[in-house]
């Protein structure tokens, strides 16, 4: 049985894929993180007798193949645990830092269960971080924006001198967003002037700084099993979209069209997939006006719908069989 | 403009060539765009050539017009300058789809009998994710909704209605009963008093049409309206019928056919399954019919973005020939109305078609 983890039921690439299966009519079963709080999946791991991670709705040794499509979204169970809780702000995140902690414990409990299991991508390798993919690329010879994490603000002025006067902000950890009733949370990425450095406190939440890199087009990389399925989006053309193509133009699209990067390139991307031990993710680079390629993140859950579709890459079809031949291997 | 550099379209923008002129077809913002036949032969033969080799295969006596041409295809985010075109390949236009049947059309009239669990259940085997349900006869929105009550926990996505209008149908009872039901997309009510357009907040949308639908012969409309600049029916085009490929039908006396206007049947759902229907060695025939092979239709620059009929045809006696309901002549590039054209009068007879006053221009 195949196993799809996610964290919303409403995950448009997981149900393209469970399309395929159905089709293949090969056996799956999808669970959410949220599935543990709901009642709908029970957890017991008890020490003293057999050392096993025990879901009773769940036979794990059914399980032949993992697909991890992300797990929790924290505000199912922080709602319930803080709503009555009369409490000042600062204790509430205090709190709700400490419960997503021993939350992933008991996470990484079950991800543990299934460390025997073909898994895409490997639940281990989803550790890494940001600076350690950029140090891995520039190890296999990617090159890699400037790249600073500070707290301070001299060092930043210094290396906003260093970077040519030109540099952008990201987060350091995922790109997500989220919404409420009236608007929406988003960690995207923003250009920074010397006017905003200097309105910066002498020490300030550290975070990420990158040299920013001029773009003739980006490209979007769906990596699956040593293949690579690439697409260049002409972000350049849009003004709305030049820093981050993310803050889409929904009346005039970027265009997005098929791309054949160069072997010696394609070849680096997957030595840092290799040296990453990951067996799928979403590339993102840029292909600078001098003909440089700089490579700037891997997302190991990255969308690709957005690559598939605009290409008919059909990569829905060659990740429901990729699932399906490591259930049989 | 940089005439030493080469001109690429976005491998989104098709061309596809027209007797008479060409389209380039943007499958991605779903529009598309006439250009002169001359335009497409430098858009694809010459596709290689800097801008100024253009230039130069013409003599260098058309310059003027060769920079307008691509200042308009810049201009127009069809293409882009470039001194490496191979590293665009163009869209590999396979079309494929996780599913045996992929749309399904059920008639239905008072006198319908058909058993709604077993049809639904036997489509989410097939895979198939939209349903079509056009209604003849007069009926509440409660006897609808028990029809849908059947669709509750399958993995079919989308459902049309076609119904013939009621005073009950507002867009508040509508919304009402489009939010009971999620899985439908929209609602013809056609027979009505007045033509209307509403939606709801749910992305339902509600369509009234004065046209009454009361039988199979009002289909086969070939229509500008109709055109769908698409990669999915672009894909579909390619190499299949764009209305028959992948579908069922039933009609309203329960026979399993490809569409409810033809004659012949492969069955009754009373006693034979859309499985063992689709085993039919001529079931699938029609499937493959692409627009390359019809007459007519091979030359025209909608060919790839239009829907087909293979029903009513200008010759009956021809499976290729051109649909008949079409008033789009490529040679002339002009639409005309299709029911006034003396060529179809035999053809309008053979299928007892009554043609509207004003037919489709």
């Amino acid at each position: 049985m195949i196993l799809i983890l996610s964290s919303s039921e409403l995950n448009i690439s997981v149900e393209h894929v469970a399309d395929w299966l159905d089709f293949y009519q090969a056996d799956y079963k999808r669970i959410l993180g949220d599935d543990f709080f709901s009642g709908s999946q029970t957890i017991a791991y008890q020490l003293d007798e057999e050392e096993e991670y025990q879901t009773p709705n769940l036979d794990l040794k059914q399980v032949s193949s993992i697909w991890f499509r992300g797990f929790i979204r924290h505000r199912t169970y922080i709602k319930n645990t803080t709503d009555d809780l009369q409490t000042s702000n600062s204790n509430l995140s205090e709190l709700s830092g400490r419960i997503a902690k021993a939350l992933h414990k008991n996470t990484n409990l079950f991800f543990k269960s299934l460390k025997d299991k073909p898994q895409l991508p490997n639940l281990q390798a989803l550790k890494t971080d940001k600076m350690d993919m950029l140090t891995k690329a520039k190890k296999v010879g990617l090159r890699i924006p400037k790249t600073l994490v500070t707290n301070n603000k001299q060092k930043l002025l210094e290396f906003y001198e260093a970077c040519d006067q030109k540099l952008i902000t990201k987060s350091l950890y995922e790109c997500v967003y989220f919404f409420e009733e009236d608007r929406a949370f988003s960690f995207k990425t923003h250009l920074l002037s010397k006017e905003d450095i200097l309105n910066f406190e002498d020490c300030f939440f550290p975070s990420l700084f990158q040299g920013y890199v001029e773009k003739e087009y980006e490209l979007r990389i769906f990596y699956l099993d040593g293949e690579l399925y690439s697409m260049a989006i002409f972000s350049q053309l849009d003004e709305q979209t030049q820093v981050d193509f993310r803050r889409y133009n929904d009346e005039k699209p970027n265009r997005t069209v098929p791309y054949q990067l160069p072997d010696e390139e394609a070849q680096k991307i997957c030595d840092l997939m290799q040296m990453l031990n990951l067996s799928t993710g979403s590339i993102d680079m840029i292909k600078t006006k001098d003909d440089q390629f700089v490579f700037l993140e891997v997302n190991p859950n990255g969308q690709f719908g957005m690559t598939s579709f605009p290409c008919n890459y059909h990569l829905e079809q060659k990740v429901a069989q990729h699932l399906i031949q490591a259930t049989q291997s | 403009m940089n005439t030493e550099k080469k001109f690429k379209l976005f491998a989104c923008c098709i061309p596809v060539k027209g007797s008479r002129r060409s389209t380039i077809c943007d499958v991605q913002r779903s529009e598309y765009q006439f250009i002169p036949n001359i335009l497409y032969e430098i858009l694809t033969e010459l596709k290689d050539k800097s801008i100024s080799s253009i230039k130069a295969h013409y003599n260098n006596e058309h310059d003027n017009i060769i920079d307008e041409y691509f200042s308009f295809l810049l201009n127009n985010e069809y293409g882009f300058l470039c001194d490496n075109p191979d590293s665009f390949p163009d869209i590999d236009l396979t079309w494929k789809v996780p599913a045996t049947i992929t749309n399904v059309l059920i008639d239905v009239d008072a006198s319908s009998q058909h058993d709604y669990h077993s049809i639904f259940q036997q489509l989410e085997e097939l895979g198939c994710k939209a349903i079509q349900l056009r209604f003849y006869t007069q009926h509440s929105l409660n006897e609808v909704s028990d029809i849908l009550t059947h669709i509750q926990n399958t993995r079919i996505k989308s459902i049309e209605i076609v119904i013939p209008y009621k005073p009950e149908f507002t867009i508040e009872s509508l919304t009402i009963f489009s939010r009971k039901h999620p899985h439908i997309s929209n609602v013809i009510i056609h027979s009505s008093p007045k033509e209307e357009f509403d939606h709801d907040n749910y992305n339902h949308i509600f369509y009234f049409i004065e046209t009454p639908v009361d039988a199979t012969t009002h289909c086969g409309q070939i229509s500008g309206n109709h055109f769908r600049t698409d990669i999915s029916l672009f894909t579909e085009a390619q190499s299949y019928n764009t209305c028959l490929n992948r579908k069922i039908s039933v009609d309203q006396k329960g026979n399993i056919k490809n569409c409810p206007s033809f004659p012949n049947n492969y069955g009754n759902i009373t006693d034979t399954s859309f499985k063992d229907a689709l085993k039919h060695p001529d079931f699938k025939k029609l499937w493959s019919i692409n627009k390359d092979q019809i007459h007519v239709c091979k030359d025209c620059e909608f060919r790839y973005i239009c829907t087909d009929c293979r029903a009513y045809v200008d010759d009956p006696k021809d499976i290729y020939s051109k649909p008949l309901k079409c008033g789009y002549n490529p040679y002339s590039g002009e639409w005309e109305a299709w029911a006034e054209n003396p060529l179809k009068q035999k053809a309008i007879e053979y299928y007892q078609l009554s043609v509207p006053i004003t037919s489709n221009k």
